[in-house]
């Protein structure tokens, strides 16, 4: 499953940033995932508790910060949040006609720590 | 003192390939070694098409393939017999793409001294492998005529990503309702700098032009 790999890569990512930052245990980590980032927020969730089970990361909770996806449509110019008017640019009324501004991104936001 | 740190991040959950990738485009770059990633959905023709473009390309480059499957080694076998390039079959043990660490891994399996571009050929799919830089100098897609010319709408990550898009199996457009226009359209939306090359692997059409823009890239590479 594609939000599996994620989470595989999102450990390996942590590892560099503990080591980084020298912290040695996480307690919660916070995404921004975006409407338009192609990650199923339930399936990252789901595989999350499975993927960190036997490693560092496994009472490290999940959090997710959900944002909008928003498109400029390419007939008007008007910005539009994408999935709440269904792709559909609500001044003009063209159909999958914009170009998507915000709302792909992947990121980790932050992370919390209980070390001393 | 707080029981509880927060520490703001931001920073990208695929930094950590992000990072090896760049590094494994600065070995590659010291090597003179072009590695072109083939990413397309499972069927659209990767392995016929690369032996085409491998018998117009072996006498003037040296080439060396990897195969990445989820399982099985048919496409390797295949290449390795039909061109008789230096080729390699990694496993992905059920991983649905290649990352930067596991293209290191199979390069120093094939060993790259002495080739002057190497061509991996990705898993099938469109989504996942989009999202990892293997650290290829470039990208190629294949989007074949009976997938239909709809797919940039649906996956547009895989069509932001590549440079190169081959239209694949043109000897079938009669049969399907797959325009080439309309694909390009569709592509350059997401990708102004895309660059297009409809070929058929069947009757030859077009790997002419698509060997000799490689060629001019590998050399343009390894002359900077």
């Amino acid at each position: 499953m594609h939000e599996m790999g994620l989470c595989f890569e999102l450990m390996s990512t942590l590892d560099d940033l503990l080591k980084r930052e020298g912290v040695s245990h996480i307690t919660s980590i916070t995404l921004d995932v975006g409407e338009a980032s192609m990650v199923v927020p339930r399936f990252l969730l789901d595989c999350w508790e499975a993927a960190k089970a036997d490693t560092p990361y496994k009472d490290c909770s999940l959090k997710l910060n959900l944002t909008k996806a928003h498109g400029r449509c390419r007939q008007c110019g008007f910005v539009f949040a994408i999935a709440e008017n269904d792709r559909k640019c609500p001044k003009c009324g063209s159909m999958d006609d914009f170009d998507t501004i915000d709302g792909t991104e992947f990121e980790i936001s932050e992370i919390e720590t209980d070390d001393n | 003192m707080d029981k509880f740190k927060v520490i703001s991040v931001k920073e990208s959950v695929f930094s950590h390939n992000e990072k090896r990738a760049e590094e494994l485009r600065n070995f590659l770059k010291g090597k003179g070694v072009y590695l072109l990633n083939v990413m397309s959905s499972p069927g659209s023709g990767k392995t016929t098409l690369l032996v085409s473009l491998i018998n117009k390309l072996k006498d003037q480059i040296k080439i060396a393939v990897m195969e990445a499957d989820i399982d099985g080694a048919l496409d390797a076998e295949t290449i390795s017999e039909k061109t008789g390039v230096k080729t390699i079959q990694l496993h992905t043990n059920g991983a649905c793409h290649l990352d930067a660490e596991m293209t290191k891994e199979g390069l120093d399996g094939l060993g790259i001294e002495g080739f002057d571009l190497v061509i991996l050929e990705n898993v099938g799919n469109l989504v996942c492998p989009a999202e990892f830089d293997t650290g290829a100098v470039s990208s190629l897609n294949i989007l074949s005529v009976p997938e239909g010319d709809d797919k940039p709408l649906k996956y547009p990550l895989m069509f932001k990503v590549c440079s190169t898009f081959v239209f694949s199996k043109i000897d079938t457009l009669p049969y399907f309702d797959f325009s080439i226009d309309q694909a390009k359209e569709n592509i350059l939306r997401l990708n102004s700098k895309a660059r297009f090359f409809p070929v058929s692997a069947k009757t030859g059409e077009g790997i002419d032009d698509l060997a000799t823009y490689l060629l001019g890239l590998v050399k343009t590479y390894k002359e900077e």
